[in-house]
C-alpha cells in the first residue's frame, strides 16, 4: 500500500488523528485497490490501536451522493456497504482465520456529516507485491504455501455460504502467520440478501474472468437458485483460483492467454452467439495452450505434471467439467477444494524434497 | 475407357453438402450475426481502466502492465499506452512465436506427386497426434472430430463413426460439429443417418448453415425437405447477413434449378454469390454450367480458397494442368472427398497427365477403398502409363463390385489395344458403346468412342481415317451442342494424333513379352466380355433400339 495524500474533498477525507470506536487513531491516509470500482467516495485509512496494533479503516461519505447523484445511486451504495460488513461479520462470527477479520464499523459526524466506516485487519503487502507474479526468484516452495493458504481461505469462506468472485494477487495479504484473504466487496453470500453487484455478469477484475461470464453463459441463470448460485459463484471462485494459481507461476491471466489462442472472431467482444458454440475452441485452447506455457513459465519438472493437473481441471471451459477428477466422480463437492489444498501441500513438499536432494 | 461418373455419387450432379475442414478453419459456421453487447456499463468499464492505467503509471512493471493490457482486451478497450503493450508482448509473443517455429513445416511440396504422397502420411502422423491427445484428456470434442476427419482420410470408416459419435455426444449443441457429422454420413452413404443427426438438432429450422445442409442431403437423395419453405422465408429475411445465407440460398437455388425453376434459381445464386463460401461458389459454379444465366461475378472469385470451383472452371475451359492443380489443393483440403479424386483422375487422356491421375484415384482409394469409379480411373491412367498387371488388376476388383459396369468394360477394351490385342479390344469398346446409347447416356457413349478411336489410330487400323470422320459426324448429330470439355479435347486429341501418329513409331512401341501375351489371355477369359455381350445383346432385342446402337457397332469395327 502507498500513502495517498490527494484526498476525495469529502468528509471522508478529513479522519486523520480521529478516534474511531473508543480504540483506534486514525494515523495516515493510504491508497489501495477498491473491490468495487464503482465506489467514488471512500478514502482509506491506516489507524493504530492502544497497543499500537495497526487496522486499516475503510470510510464512506454518502452525504456527497446523497446530494448530488440520483437515489438509485444512493441506494446503491448503501447496500454495497452493508454488504460488505454483513459478510466480513460473518466471517468473523465464523471465526474464519483465513480471512481477514473486521474489528468493527461505525459512524462518525464529521464537519456535521456522516463518515461510515469499516475497521479490517491490517497487511503492508499483498501477494503482488512479495511474490510478484511471474517472478522466477521466488521460489516454488513459497508461492505453493501461499495458494496453499489462499485456497484455504476460499474454503473457508465456502463453508460460510459466500462466494469472493474476486480473487486476484492484490487481494491475498501477507501476514506472518500466512496469507489471508482479504476485500470481500465483490463476493456473494448464499445466506444474505443479493447486493447490487450480483446483477452483474461479473464484477471483479475482468482480466481473470472465467469465460461463461465473459460469454455471459445464460444456461448459467437456467439452475434453481441454489444451484444457479453454486454453479455460477462457486465455480467462479474455483475458477480464479487456478488462474491466480497459474499466474502466479507464469505472469500472464490463463483467460487471457486461452483468448489469445482462439480466432478474434470467437472472442467474447466480437462473438454474439451462444456460449456452447464457442465452447469447443476453448476447451481445444485450453488443452493445447495451457500445459505448454506452464512449461514455457519455468515450473519446475517435478511438480510440472501435478500443477498442470491442478489447472487444467481448476480452469475448465465448462463449469461441468471443472473440478477435481474424484470430485467430479462423486466423491465430494464438484468444486470442493480440499484436494487443492491437499496437492499444493505435495507439491510443496515433492519440490523442498528435490532442492534439498540436489543440494545434497 | 471414359473415366466413370462413380456408380455411388454422380459427379454429373452436385449439392451443398457442408465442407468438412478443421475447426479452425471453418469458424464463419459458428459466429453468430449481431456483436455482443460489451461486458459491464460504460461507466464501470472506465472506472476499471483508470484504476489499472493509473496503477501502471504508477508502477510501471511487467505484471502491472500485463494487467492493464488483459482488463482492457477483457472490456473491448484499446489500450494506447506504448510502453505497456511492449511489457505485456514480450512473454505472449515469444511463446507463440516459439509454437509456430515448432510446428513442423506445412509447405506444399514441389509437385503435384509429392503434395498428394504426403496426403495419406499426414493424416497418419495426425492419427497419432490426435490419438495421444484424447488419451491424456479424453473430453475434447474437437479432437475427436479432427480423428474422425483423419480416419475418414485413411479408409477407416468404423473408427470415423465412432470418433464422430464421441465428438458429437460431447458438443451436441455445436453446429459445425452437426454439419460434420452429416458430412461423414453423406460421405459413407448413410443419407438418412446425415439427415437424422441435422433434424435433432433444436436449431435446425433457424439456423440457416443447418437448413442449408439438410435441404442438400435431402436433394441428394431425390427427398423433399419439409423445410424448405421455410428456407425460402429466411432468405427474405433481412436479419441474417449475406454470408450466413450465401449456402442455403445455393441450396435452393440448386433445387430451384434441378425443378426447372431457372429464374427463381437465378435469383436464389446471385444472392448466394453476395458473400460466397467456398462450397457456394463451386454450387455456382457447376450449375452455371448447366444454365449459363447464372452468371458469377468476379467478385465472387475473391474467396479464398475456392479450389473446387477453380478446378471445375479450369476444366470448362479445358485447362486440365491447372484443373489438376486445384485438385490437389481441394483434395489436400478434404482427401475424403470423391468428388475431388475424381476429378483429379479423370483426366489421363491428356498426355503427361496419367501420372498425376493414378496417384489421384490412389489417394481417393484410401479414403473410399474399392470405389469402382476410382479402381476405373486409375486402371485408365496405369494402361497410359503401360502398366498393364496394375490396369488389370483394379479392373478385376472393380468389376467386383459391378460387373455390368460399362465404364469398365470399356477400359477393358482399352488395355486390350494397349496390349495389341484388336480384337478384344474392338469388341469391348462395341459393347459399351452399344451399352450407353441404350441406356442413354450419350457423353459416356461419345467418349468411349473417342477414346476407342484414339487407340485405332495409335495402331494404325485400315480404315481407321474414315471411321473417324463418321465418328465426328455422329457425335455432332448425338450430343448435344455444348459438348462436355472432355469430349472437346478427346476430339483435338484424336485429330493431331490422326496427323501425327506414324506406322514405324506405333511398331516400335508394341513391346510384346511373355506377360503381355498372359495378360491377354487373362482379360480373354475375364467375365466382364461376354458377360456385357450378353446383356447388350439382350438389351438391343428387347428395346429394339437398333438402328443407333448399330451404328455405334459399325463405326466401332
Amino acid at each position: 500500500m502507498t500513502t495517498d495524500p490527494v484526498g476525495c474533498g469529502g468528509p471522508a477525507s478529513k479522519l486523520i488523528g480521529t478516534k474511531l470506536l473508543e480504540n483506534w487513531t486514525v494515523e495516515s491516509r493510504v491508497s489501495r485497490d477498491h473491490s468495487h470500482s464503482g465506489f467514488a467516495r471512500s478514502c482509506c485509512y491506516k489507524a493504530l490501536d492502544t497497543q499500537g496494533r495497526p487496522a486499516f479503516v475503510k470510510a464512506y461519505d454518502f452525504r456527497h451522493e446523497d446530494v448530488n447523484a440520483s437515489p438509485d445511486k444512493l441506494e446503491e451504495m448503501l447496500r454495497e456497504f452493508n454488504h460488505e460488513r454483513r459478510v466480513h461479520e460473518r466471517c468473523r462470527d465464523l471465526r474464519l482465520n483465513r480471512v481477514t477479520t473486521i474489528y468493527g464499523s461505525g459512524k462518525l459526524i464529521v464537519d456535521g456529516d456522516a463518515v461510515h466506516f469499516l475497521v479490517c485487519e491490517w497487511a503492508d503487502q499483498s501477494l503482488r507485491d512479495t511474490h510478484p507474479p511471474g517472478d522466477q526468484s521466488i521460489l516454488a516452495c513459497e508461492r505453493l504455501l501461499s495458494l496453499r493458504n489462499v485456497a484455504a481461505g476460499l474454503a473457508q469462506l465456502h463453508g460460510a455460504g459466500v462466494a469472493h468472485q474476486d480473487v486476484k494477487p492484490s487481494n491475498a495479504m501477507t501476514f506472518e502467520g500466512g496469507v489471508k484473504i482479504t476485500d470481500l466487496g465483490s463476493s456473494s453470500c448464499r445466506d444474505l440478501p443479493s447486493p447490487p453487484h450480483d446483477d452483474e455478469w461479473y464484477c471483479g477484475q475482468p482480466g481473470y474472468a472465467p469465460y461463461e461470464l465473459l460469454y455471459r453463459d445464460k444456461e448459467l441463470l437456467y439452475h434453481d437458485k441454489t444451484g444457479a448460485f453454486y454453479r455460477r459463484r462457486i465455480g467462479c471462485d474455483l475458477f480464479l483460483l487456478g488462474n491466480l494459481a497459474f499466474t502466479s507461476f507464469a505472469g500472464y491471466s490463463i483467460t487471457s492467454l486461452v483468448l489469445h489462442g482462439i480466432d478474434e472472431k470467437l472472442r467474447h467482444t466480437s462473438f454474439g452467439g451462444e456460449y456452447h458454440e464457442v465452447l469447443p475452441y476453448l476447451i481445444d485452447a485450453h488443452y493445447r495452450l495451457v500445459p505448454d506455457f506452464i512449461t514455457f513459465s519455468g515450473v519446475p519438472d517435478c511438480i510440472r505434471s501435478d500443477f498442470e493437473s491442478c489447472i487444467l481441471s481448476m480452469c475448465h471451459p465448462d463449469a461441468n467439467q471443472r473440478g477435481h477428477q474424484l470430485n467430479r466422480a462423486g466423491k465430494g463437492a464438484q468444486f470442493g477444494l480440499e484436494r487443492y489444498i491437499s496437492a499444493f501441500d505435495r507439491m510443496k513438499t515433492r519440490y523442498r524434497f528435490e532442492v534439498g536432494r540436489r543440494a545434497a | 475407357m471414359p473415366p466413370n461418373d462413380g456408380p455411388s455419387i454422380s459427379l454429373r450432379n452436385r449439392y451443398v453438402v457442408p465442407r468438412w475442414r478443421s475447426p479452425e478453419e471453418s469458424i464463419d459456421q459458428s459466429t453468430s450475426r449481431g456483436k455482443p453487447p460489451l461486458p459491464l456499463s460504460k461507466l464501470k468499464r472506465e472506472a476499471w481502466i483508470l484504476k489499472i492505467s493509473e496503477r501502471f503509471a504508477q508502477n510501471p512493471t511487467k505484471f502491472t502492465a500485463t494487467e492493464y493490457v488483459e482488463t482492457a482486451s477483457a472490456l473491448g478497450v484499446e489500450v494506447l499506452d506504448v510502453s505497456a503493450i511492449n511489457h505485456y508482448s514480450v512473454g505472449i509473443d515469444a511463446f507463440f512465436s516459439q509454437r509456430q517455429l515448432s510446428k513442423k513445416s506445412n509447405l506444399p511440396g514441389t509437385s503435384t506427386g509429392s503434395q498428394l504422397d504426403e496426403i495419406t502420411q499426414t493424416a497418419r502422423t495426425a492419427v497419432a497426434q490426435l490419438r495421444a491427445r484424447a488419451a491424456h484428456a479424453p473430453k475434447q470434442p474437437f479432437v475427436w472430430s479432427e480423428l474422425a476427419r483423419h480416419y475418414l482420410t485413411l479408409g477407416e470408416h468404423k473408427k470415423a463413426k465412432k470418433a464422430m459419435y464421441c465428438a458429437s455426444s460431447l458438443s451436441p449443441k455445436s453446429i459445425y460439429l452437426t454439419r460434420c457429422a452429416s458430412r461423414l454420413f453423406s460421405t459413407l452413404s448413410e443419407p438418412d443417418q446425415a439427415l437424422w443427426v441435422l433434424r435433432r438438432h433444436g436449431l435446425v429450422a433457424h439456423n440457416p448453415w443447418l437448413l442449408s445442409a439438410e435441404l442438400a442431403t435431402s436433394a441428394s437423395i431425390d427427398k423433399a425437405s419439409a423445410y424448405f419453405k421455410r428456407a425460402t422465408a429466411m432468405l427474405e429475411d433481412a436479419a441474417h447477413s449475406p454470408r450466413s445465407v450465401t449456402e442455403l440460398a445455393a441450396a435452393v437455388g440448386s433445387i430451384e434449378h434441378i425443378n426447372g425453376r431457372h429464374k427463381k434459381a437465378k435469383q436464389h445464386f446471385a444472392k448466394s454469390l453476395i458473400d460466397p463460401t467456398a462450397n457456394a461458389l463451386a454450387q455456382a459454379q457447376w450449375a452455371s454450367q448447366g444454365d449459363s444465366k447464372i452468371s458469377i461475378p468476379a467478385s465472387a472469385w475473391a474467396v479464398s480458397e475456392a479450389f473446387e470451383a477453380r478446378a471445375l472452371a479450369a476444366r470448362s475451359e479445358r485447362n486440365w494442368s491447372h484443373s489438376q492443380a486445384m485438385c490437389t489443393q481441394w483434395i489436400k483440403e478434404e482427401p475424403f472427398d470423391y468428388r475431388a479424386a475424381a476429378i483429379g483422375s479423370h483426366a489421363s487422356f491428356v498426355p503427361g497427365l496419367e501420372r498425376t491421375c493414378e496417384l489421384f484415384a490412389t489417394v481417393g482409394l484410401h479414403a473410399s477403398p474399392g470405389e469402382p469409379g476410382l479402381l476405373n480411373n486409375r486402371a485408365v491412367a496405369r494402361a497410359f502409363l503401360g502398366n498393364f498387371e496394375g490396369a488389370f488388376g483394379d479392373i478385376s476388383e472393380a468389376a467386383k463390385s459391378d460387373p455390368k459396369d460399362l465404364h469398365i468394360l470399356a477400359t477393358v477394351g482399352l488395355v486390350a489395344y494397349r496390349l495389341g490385342d484388336f480384337q478384344l479390344g474392338g469388341e469391348a469398346y462395341s459393347l459399351s458403346i452399344a451399352g450407353f446409347v441404350i441406356k442413354r447416356d450419350l457423353p459416356s457413349a461419345a467418349l468411349a468412342a473417342l477414346y476407342c478411336i484414339r487407340e485405332q489410330i495409335r495402331a494404325r487400323l485400315p480404315g481407321v481415317k474414315n471411321e473417324f470422320d463418321r465418328i465426328k459426324r455422329i457425335l455432332t448429330r448425338m450430343t448435344d451442342k455444348a459438348l462436355d470439355p472432355e469430349i472437346q479435347t478427346m476430339l483435338l486429341l484424336a485429330e493431331s494424333e490422326a496427323d501425327s501418329c506414324s506406322e514405324l513409331a506405333y511398331l516400335s512401341d508394341l513391346v510384346v513379352s511373355e506377360q503381355t501375351v498372359a495378360l491377354r489371355g487373362s482379360m480373354e477369359s475375364c467375365d466382364l466380355v461376354p458377360g456385357a455381350r450378353s446383356l447388350v445383346t439382350g438389351d438391343l432385342c428387347s428395346t429394339g433400339k437398333l438402328i443407333g446402337a448399330s451404328r455405334i457397332l459399325v463405326a466401332s469395327n
